[in-house]
């Protein structure tokens, strides 16, 4: 928070006044992580009138904040850095978008505060100061990214990152098996709809092709014995066709089903598959 | 997406079809209109238009009247005694004569009786008087090589010396044959004796009459033989083949003894002894049946064992009693197979019908209900051991009128046995020839 009456000399803060600041700010935001409804920190008092600003800029984003319109409240702390370029307001950030996550639920948030709370521990690192705060703020932050699945926030590298986007929705591409699994759909539908009917067919037309000839005098039994041959010969060729093609079919669909269910993700590709000359396009 | 066929469901088409079986032969015009057919087993089409005839017909029969080889031609008995000869070459036909005997024909045959050289001469009975006891007549038609030029017939009486006897009733007649001679060596005639009349009681007529063809001799003295038989009342529907393998031809009748209600085929050895006066009586063989009426008896080698079987054709009993005969001396013959047509039939005759080798059985018969007659055909099954036969009945084709009488010949030359039919309608009649053509004889 930045204090009234306080002035640069000689452009630099008073460390005194930094220090106070400081204090101030991160005991207010302790106070806010247990509960508190206020999370701002004290910022170094701005120059002149970018420091009134900033000032101003500041309590309007700490009422923000208390109301839970967390955005709001990072808008203005983001002006108000703008403005005075004080590092505390990078830890009030941090926490703002913690909060923003616990309201929005969007990973996005946390990391965005991750990088916050990094910023600021490196500054007072470099300055000697302790941002032990700030390092169990970014440890928090990890052990929920952890739980989120992501894992990214271990990869991130140490620094101001970009924030991350959100993968946008991509519709399903089959990829290999997917196609694989097309194909033997339709190699089982030939097959089994093809040479199943061509088998029945056939032993049909034989069937009645032998009670023809058999209308008036009984068959000899040579060929009675050849038409039972065929017939049988072209039922068990129905059947097959029908086997293999209903085998072939259930192993396409659950391809496609597989490939489907991990989501495939390649850009769309023209296949030329020539299963027995087969081919598909999609 | 799109998807096309491709080599895979032609070669699944391809490897399906190997499957098909080819299908038995068949003449696939149905043997057009008028024509018998038995799917894959009958194609018998119309030889052209039926030959028209003014009087009601009563009896066809093949022969070789024009001396050309082949028994295409035919003699249609007509009532009133009429005699019509129609002659065939290149399966056309021409009425070549017409013949006139006194009485009541009952029965005609064809054969080279009188001289050599020409044609077929004809023969037939005419029945006396069996009321009187007046015998019947025996006639001849001389060929003599100009198609009957000489209409008056020769004739004797049908009666003989030994033993003394009438045959009032003949009622038919069958020229005995040998082996690679062309001419007739005799007759046999069957008589339907019945009971002794009235006003000649001790007298009993004949049963039969065999008669040696004498070439040198006048027709009406050639030497004869009757046959009398105690317990017999008469042999009726004479056939004759080569039975037991000696030298003349055998005489197969029916006949019903007194002491059954049902018919039995007696079958009469001739030799040469048959033929003097001093003969005894021909060895006869009875084979008892058990079925009603014969009209016709036919003689061929059913089950191609060489052996010469027995057909008797029961009209009113509706079907076809088969005796086979066994290879065997003295002659055997086994149990007789009967073969239901289920209609009344008309006539019946033997022949390669179906072009397979085997000899098949074509009837003429009623179609019940209906003012038709058709003809069916008995087909020899398959699978049979040698000796063994079994038919089975095929509906071949119908005809409009009544079916006189059925005659196997080889109209069109062709080698093969075509059918011809007399066909009675009303008042009048037509002959009509179809054309065997069977798909296995091809």
């Amino acid at each position: 928070m930045l204090s009234r009456g306080r002035t640069r000399r000689n452009g630099r803060i008073p460390a005194l006044a930094r220090s106070c600041r400081l204090g101030a700010a991160i005991g207010l935001s302790l106070a806010l992580g247990l509960g508190g409804p206020a999370s701002a920190r004290q910022a170094e008092p701005a120059a002149g009138a970018d420091e009134a600003e900033a000032q101003r800029l500041f309590e309007e984003g700490s009422k923000a904040y208390n109301l839970g319109k967390f955005d709001v409240a990072i808008e203005h702390f983001e002006a108000a850095y703008e403005l005075s370029h004080a590092d505390a307001l990078l830890y009030n950030l941090g926490q703002a978008y913690s909060k923003r996550y616990e309201v929005e639920a969007e990973p996005a948030h946390l990391r965005r505060a991750r990088v916050l709370f990094l910023n600021f521990a490196k500054i007072r690192e470099a300055a000697g100061s302790d941002a032990s705060d700030a390092r169990e703020r970014i440890a928090a932050i990890d052990a929920q990214l952890a739980e989120l699945g992501k894992g990214e926030a271990a990869a991130q590298p140490e620094g101001p990152a970009p924030a991350p986007e959100s993968p946008a929705k991509q519709p399903y591409r089959p990829r290999a098996a997917g196609i694989a699994g097309y194909a033997l759909i339709g190699a089982g539908l030939v097959l089994g709809t093809g040479l199943g009917a061509l088998g029945l067919v056939s032993a049909g037309r034989i069937d009645e092709q032998r009670r023809d000839e058999w209308q008036y005098v009984p068959l000899s039994g040579a060929r009675e014995q050849q038409y039972e041959d065929s017939y049988q010969s072209a039922r068990a060729l129905a059947f097959a066709g029908i086997g293999v093609g209903g085998a072939l079919l259930v192993t396409g669909v659950v391809l496609v089903a597989v490939d489907a269910a991990r989501g495939g993700k390649s850009a769309p590709r023209r296949a030329q598959l020539r299963p027995g000359g087969l081919a598909v396009a999609f | 997406m799109r998807a096309r066929l491709s080599s895979l469901s032609l070669a699944a088409i391809a490897a399906v079809s190997c499957f098909q079986v080819e299908p038995l032969p068949d003449c696939g015009q149905n043997a057009g209109e008028g024509g018998l057919y038995t799917p894959h087993y009958v194609c018998m089409p119309r030889a052209g238009a039926p030959l028209e005839i003014s009087i009601a017909p009563r009896r066809l029969l093949r022969g070789d009247f024009d001396d050309e080889g082949v028994d295409n031609d035919f003699a249609v008995l007509l009532d009133l005694g009429r005699i019509q000869i129609h002659t065939t070459r290149d399966q056309k036909t021409e009425l070549s004569a017409k013949l006139e005997a006194e009485g009541r024909v009952e029965a005609i045959a064809a054969a080279r009786f009188f001289g050599e050289g020409h044609g077929d001469d004809l023969l037939g009975v005419t029945a006396g008087d069996k009321a009187s006891g007046t015998a019947g007549k025996v006639f001849g038609f001389h060929n003599g090589g100009d198609m009957f030029a000489s209409t008056a017939p020769e004739q004797f009486e049908a009666a003989t010396l030994v033993p003394w006897g009438n045959c009032p009733a003949p009622n038919s007649i069958e020229t005995l044959d040998v082996v690679e001679v062309e001419n007739a060596k005799g007759l046999a005639i069957g008589c339907d004796s019945g009971p002794p009349t009235a006003e000649k009681p001790e007298e009993e007529a004949l049963d039969g009459i065999v008669v040696e063809a004498d070439e040198g001799v006048p027709f009406a003295l050639q030497r004869r033989v009757g046959l009398k038989i105690p317990e017999l009342t008469g042999i009726h529907a004479v056939n004759v083949a080569q039975l037991d393998g000696l030298g003349f031809e055998d005489i197969v009748a029916a006949h019903r003894p007194m002491d059954s209600e049902h018919e039995s085929l007696a079958i009469y050895l001739v030799s040469k002894d048959a033929f003097t006066t001093d003969a005894e009586q021909a060895e006869r063989l009875d084979i008892p049946l058990t079925h009603f009426e014969i009209r016709r008896v036919l003689l061929d080698d059913l089950d191609g064992d060489g052996d010469v079987d027995l057909v008797a054709v029961h009209p009113s009993d509706r079907g076809i009693t088969v005796v086979r005969q066994r290879r065997s001396e003295p002659l055997l013959f086994e149990a007789p197979q009967f073969f239901d047509v289920g209609r009344e039939i008309r006539d019946a005759e033997l022949g390669d019908f179906t072009g397979d080798g085997e000899v098949d059985i074509a009837v003429a018969h009623d179609v019940e209900g209906t003012g038709l007659n058709a003809v069916s055909v008995l087909i020899r099954t398959h699978d049979l051991s040698p000796g063994q036969i079994d038919y089975a009945l095929a509906p071949a084709g119908e005809v409009s009128g009544e079916i006189v009488d059925l005659e196997p010949l080889d109209y069109d030359g062709d080698g093969r046995i075509d059918i011809g039919a007399v066909v009675k309608v009303g008042s009048e009649g037509r002959v009509l020839f179809w054309l065997n053509r069977s798909p296995a004889g091809e």
